[in-house]
C-alpha cells in the first residue's frame, strides 16, 4: 500500500507541471496586459509601461517566464501578487483556513442532510417520501447560489433579525465561537445546498445497489429485524462509495465558493480567485492554480485509499 | 448508537442553537460613540500615498492624511496643509509654498517643508516607480530654505500642477527615509498609515474591514465622528441589505436602487453630480465617421432627454459639452444637437449617404453597418447602445452592439482603433484641462482613440496649460468646447450623478463633483 501512494505522489509531479504549463497559457492567451493595472493610462508615458514591465519581469518572453515562475516555486516562492505588492504566500495562507471553514460547515450540513434522506429515498424507493426528497435535491441543484443566498439574508437577517448580514465575524479583538458560528451557518447552507443534492443522490444509488445483493436477501431470510439488515448490513456497505465521493469533493472546499464568499463578504481563496482574474494578476492565477491542482490530485488519492481501507476486497500493489 | 438517533440529536442541538442567537442578539447595548459604517467594494491595495493610484486605496489615504492645498465646494484652490495660496514667480517657473506652524503627523512628530521635499523627492525617483510621477514631470527641484517653507522650480511653466499639489498627500520623511525604493509597495509599512488628516489608521483586516478614528489634534477643523469603519463588502446587493439593517449606515447606491432605497424608513439619499459623462465615441479613421456631418447627424438622432429619464432612471442629465455644468468653465453657448431627425437624415443625405434599396445607407459601395461597443458591467452602457441601436435605425444606420468584457474591448478594439462606435464613460480630472481625450498627438491624447484631429483644438491646451489667471484660462477652456461642439468627435450624452444613502441621525457633507472630500465635517446626532 505504502509503495502505491508512493508511486502516485511520484506521477503527480509531472502531472502538476503540465497543469500549471496549460494553465499558464491560458492566462498569457486571454487578452489584458497586467501592466495596465499598474499604471494609470491618462499619465503613463512609454518609459513608465517599459520600466515596469522590466521590474516585474513582463518584457521576457512567455516560455521564459514560466521557467522563472517554476524555478521560485522550488524555492518555496510563489512570487508577489501583481495587484496587492504582497507574496502570494501569505494571501493564501490568510485565505485558506476561511474558505476551509466554510467548506467543512457545508460539507457536515450538506451530508448531515443527505445521508438519511438518501436512505429513506432508497428504502421506500418511488413513494412519496423519495419523490419530495429528489424534488429537493434538483431545486438544490438548479438554485443559483447568488439568488438563494441573498434570499436567505432577506429572511433572517433582515426580517427576522436572528442572523448577521455577511462577514465572517463581528469581534475582532477575540475568538468568539457564537459569533463565528452565527456569521457561518447561512453562507454554509448556500454552499452546501449543491453538495447535499449530489451526496443524496449517490447515497440513494449505492444504497439501491446494496440492497440487492444476495447477501442483503440472506440477512433478511435468516429473520433479522429489517431496521438491523438496514443500518447494519446495508448501510455499511452503501457508505464506502461515499467515502470516494468525499475525496472527489475535497478539491471543493479548496475550490473557494467565489459566488458565496461574494454575496456573504467572506474573506476566502473563492474571492481572492475573482479579482486576480479581472486584474490579471498572474502570480496569484498560478498560485491558485497550482494549490487547486495539488488537491484535485491528492482528493483522487485520498479517495482511492480510503476506500482500499475501507474496502478489504481492494488490493493496490 | 442508532444513526436515526444521532442525527435527530444533531438537528435538535441546532434549533437550540437557533433559539439561543435571537437571545444573545437582544442584548446588545449601543455606545454613545459616533461611528459611521461604510460598506464599500473593495479592499485599499496600498495605504502609501506614492504608490497609490485606486479609488479605493486613496479614499482611505485622504481620511487620514492632507495635501498643501484642496478645493473649495465650487472647486476652487485653497490653502489646506498649507497656510496660504503659493505665490507664483512672473515665469511661472517658481512655486514657493508657507507652510502652516500647527501640523504634527498622527506619531506626534512635527511636519515640516523636510517631509514635503521628502515627498515630491520620492515621486519623482525612477527607482519608486510612483504612479504618481507622471503627474509631477514639470518639477526640476524642491528647496526647503526653511522648516516652513517649500520652492517648486520647474522646468517649465505649469499652472496644472497646482492642482496636483492639491491631489498628492504627503509622506513621513522620518518614517521612510531608510527604506528601500524599490520594494516600498510590499513594505509592510504600506498597509500602516501615518498621516496628519482628519482621521487616524488603526487597522486593517484584509477583505474585511479596515478601521479609522478620530484625530483630537488634526490642525483644519475639529473632527465630529468619533470612529469610521469601512466594512468591505463586494457583492452590492448584500450592501444595501447591511444598510436597511443597520449595520452600516453609510452606502453608496446605483442608479437602479436609488428609487427603491428612497422609499425605506429612516433612510435618506443624496445625490450629486459626478464628474462624469456618457458618450458616443467616433473612430474618424473609418469612412462612415471621418465626415463631421455625419457624427452631427447621430447627434441629432438621439434623445439625450429620452436617454436620461429612462436609461438612467432620471438620474442624469443632457450633455452638450465636455465638462458637467457644476465646473466653473462649463460654457452653455455651444451647438446643441436637438433630437431632430429629418436634420439628421438631411445631414446624412449632404455628406453622400444615401438610403440603399434595402433601406441602409451606401456610399461608394459600402454600406452603413457599424458595431458599437462597451464594456459589460455598467447595465446603463449596456441599456443604452441597444437603444442607440433602434435611434439610429429610422436613419438607415444599421448598429450591432457589441458588450464586451472590459479588458478584451480595451485591448483588442478600441486601444488598436479596430472599432466603429464605442458607448463609454469618461471620468474627468477636476484641473479642467482635456488633452488626455482630444489631443492629436497619441503620447498627449491618450484617450483619444478616434484620432479626432484639429490643430487649433491642441493649441489651447498647450496655452491654457501655462495660464495661471483662471479667468483666462476658463476662456480658454470655453472655446475648446465650442469647437468640440461643432465637431462632435464624440458626442456627449449625459452627466452623470452618483448617489449616496445615510441613516437619517448622519449628517453628512456631500458636495456636486467634489462628493465627501470634507469628511472631517460629518455628524452623527
Amino acid at each position: 500500500m505504502l509503495k502505491y501512494i508512493v508511486k502516485r505522489i511520484l506521477n503527480a509531479i509531472p502531472l502538476l507541471i503540465l497543469i500549471t504549463l496549460i494553465g499558464y497559457s491560458i492566462i498569457n492567451a486571454a487578452p489584458g496586459d497586467p501592466v495596465n493595472m499598474f499604471i494609470n493610462p491618462e499619465k503613463a508615458t512609454k518609459i513608465d509601461v517599459e520600466r515596469i514591465r522590466e521590474a516585474y519581469g513582463l518584457n521576457k518572453p512567455v516560455y521564459v517566464r514560466y521557467f522563472l515562475w517554476l524555478g521560485n516555486l522550488l524555492k518555496g516562492n510563489l512570487g508577489d501578487s501583481y495587484f496587492h505588492s504582497r507574496p502570494v504566500l501569505d494571501m493564501l495562507k490568510e485565505a485558506i483556513p476561511n474558505t476551509l471553514i466554510l467548506g467543512i460547515a457545508s460539507t457536515i450540513l450538506a451530508v448531515a442532510v443527505a445521508i438519511p434522506a438518501g436512505i429513506i429515498s432508497a428504502i421506500k424507493r418511488n413513494s412519496f417520501w423519495d419523490y419530495v426528497f429528489s424534488t429537493i435535491s434538483f431545486i438544490g441543484v438548479s438554485l443559483p447560489s447568488f439568488w438563494f443566498g441573498l434570499m436567505l439574508i432577506l429572511m433572517f437577517s433582515l426580517k427576522l433579525g436572528w442572523l448577521p448580514t455577511s462577514g465572517m465575524r463581528e469581534n475582532f479583538e477575540q475568538f468568539v465561537f457564537m459569533d463565528r458560528l452565527k456569521h457561518l451557518i447561512l453562507p454554509a447552507i448556500v454552499l452546501g445546498m449543491g453538495n447535499m443534492a449530489q451526496y443524496m443522490r449517490f447515497m440513494r444509488g449505492a444504497m439501491l445497489e446494496v440492497i440487492r445483493q444476495d447477501y442483503v436477501r440472506t440477512a433478511r431470510s435468516k429473520g433479522l429485524s429489517e431496521r438491523i439488515v438496514i443500518f447494519k448490513h446495508t448501510l455499511r456497505n452503501a457508505l464506502l462509495p461515499m467515502v470516494t465521493l468525499f475525496g472527489f469533493l475535497l478539491p471543493v472546499l479548496f475550490g473557494g465558493a467565489a459566488i458565496t464568499e461574494t454575496i456573504f463578504s467572506w474573506p476566502g481563496i473563492g474571492r481572492i480567485m475573482i479579482e486576480a482574474s479581472f486584474t490579471r494578476d498572474y502570480p496569484v492565477m498560478m498560485g491558485d492554480m497550482l494549490m487547486i491542482g495539488s488537491l484535485v490530485i491528492l482528493g483522487n488519492l485520498l479517495a482511492d485509499v480510503l476506500y482500499a481501507v475501507a474496502d478489504p476486497r481492494i488490493k493496490y500493489d | 448508537m442508532n444513526k436515526y438517533k444521532v442525527w435527530i440529536s444533531f438537528v435538535l442541538i441546532l434549533v437550540m442553537l437557533a433559539a439561543t442567537f435571537t437571545l444573545v442578539n437582544a442584548g446588545t447595548a449601543k455606545a454613545p460613540e459616533k461611528i459611521l459604517t461604510e460598506a464599500t467594494f473593495s479592499d485599499p491595495r496600498t495605504l502609501n500615498p506614492i504608490m497609490m493610484e485606486d479609488t479605493a486605496s486613496s479614499d482611505i489615504i485622504k481620511r487620514c492624511n492632507a495635501a498643501l492645498l484642496k478645493y473649495d465646494k465650487n472647486i476652487n484652490l485653497v490653502p489646506y496643509a498649507a497656510e496660504s495660496m503659493p505665490t507664483v514667480s512672473k515665469d511661472g517657473k517658481t512655486i514657493t509654498f508657507k507652510l502652516r506652524k500647527d501640523i504634527k503627523w498622527h506619531d506626534g512628530v512635527e511636519f515640516t517643508s523636510a517631509d514635503v521635499k521628502f515627498t515630491y523627492d520620492m515621486i519623482l525617483d525612477p527607482d519608486v516607480m510612483s504612479p504618481r510621477y507622471g503627474d509631477f514631470l514639470s518639477i526640476d527641484k524642491i528647496e526647503t530654505p526653511d522648516k516652513y517653507t517649500v520652492v517648486f522650480k520647474l522646468k517649465k511653466a505649469d499652472s496644472i500642477i497646482l492642482h496636483e499639489f492639491q491631489n498628492e498627500y504627503l509622506i513621513p520623511k522620518h518614517i521612510w527615509e531608510k527604506e528601500d525604493k524599490k520594494t516600498l509597495k510590499a513594505n509592510p509599512k504600506s498597509r500602516n498609515l501615518i498621516g496628519i488628516g482628519p482621521f487616524k489608521f488603526v487597522e486593517w483586516k484584509t477583505a474585511e474591514r479596515v478601521v479609522l478614528v478620530k484625530n483630537p489634534d488634526f490642525f483644519y477643523e475639529d473632527v465630529k465622528l468619533d470612529k469610521y469603519i469601512i466594512s468591505i463588502t463586494p457583492s452590492t446587493a448584500t450592501a444595501l441589505i447591511k444598510l436597511e439593517k443597520g449595520e452600516a449606515n453609510y452606502v453608496q447606491v446605483p442608479e437602479a436602487e436609488v428609487a427603491r432605497i428612497k422609499k425605506l424608513p429612516g433612510i435618506k439619499v443624496i445625490t450629486v453630480q459626478a464628474p462624469v459623462f456618457d458618450y458616443i465615441g467616433y473612430n474618424t479613421k473609418t469612412p462612415f465617421f471621418s465626415d463631421k456631418r455625419v457624427r452631427q447627424a447621430i447627434a441629432h438622432a438621439v434623445n439625450k432627454n429620452a436617454f436620461a429619464k429612462g436609461i438612467y432612471k432620471g438620474l442624469a442629465t443632457p450633455a452638450e459639452t465636455s465638462y458637467p455644468p457644476a465646473f466653473s468653465m462649463h460654457e452653455k453657448n455651444v451647438r446643441t444637437y436637438n433630437y431632430d431627425l429629418n436634420m439628421a437624415k438631411k445631414l446624412l443625405d449632404e455628406a453622400g449617404w444615401k438610403v440603399g434599396k434595402d433601406g441602409i445607407r451606401e456610399k461608394d459601395g459600402v454600406k452603413f453597418k457599424v458595431s458599437c461597443v462597451t464594456n459589460k458591467g455598467n447595465v446603463m452602457r449596456e441599456k443604452a447602445i441597444v437603444l442607440l441601436q433602434s435611434a439610429l435605425k429610422p436613419l438607415g444606420i444599421a448598429v450591432e452592439p457589441r458588450i464586451l468584457e472590459w479588458n478584451t474591448m480595451w485591448e483588442k478594439y478600441v486601444d488598436i482603433g479596430k472599432y466603429e462606435m464605442v458607448y463609454g464613460g469618461m471620468t474627468l480630472s477636476l484641473h479642467g484641462n482635456q488633452d488626455g481625450l482630444w489631443h492629436s498627438d497619441p503620447m498627449i491624447g491618450y484617450f483619444n482613440k478616434g484620432r479626432y484631429a484639429n490643430p487649433k483644438l491642441d493649441e489651447i491646451w498647450d496655452l491654457a496649460r501655462v495660464e495661471f489667471d483662471v479667468k483666462k484660462q476658463n476662456k480658454l477652456y470655453s472655446d475648446a468646447q465650442k469647437m468640440l461642439a461643432d465637431d462632435q468627435p464624440w458626442t456627449f450624452t449625459v452627466y452623470r450623478t452618483t448617489s449616496f444613502a445615510v441613516k437619517n441621525n448622519v449628517y453628512p457633507t456631500v458636495y456636486d463633483i467634489l462628493e465627501d472630500c470634507d469628511f472631517y465635517k460629518w455628524d452623527i446626532k
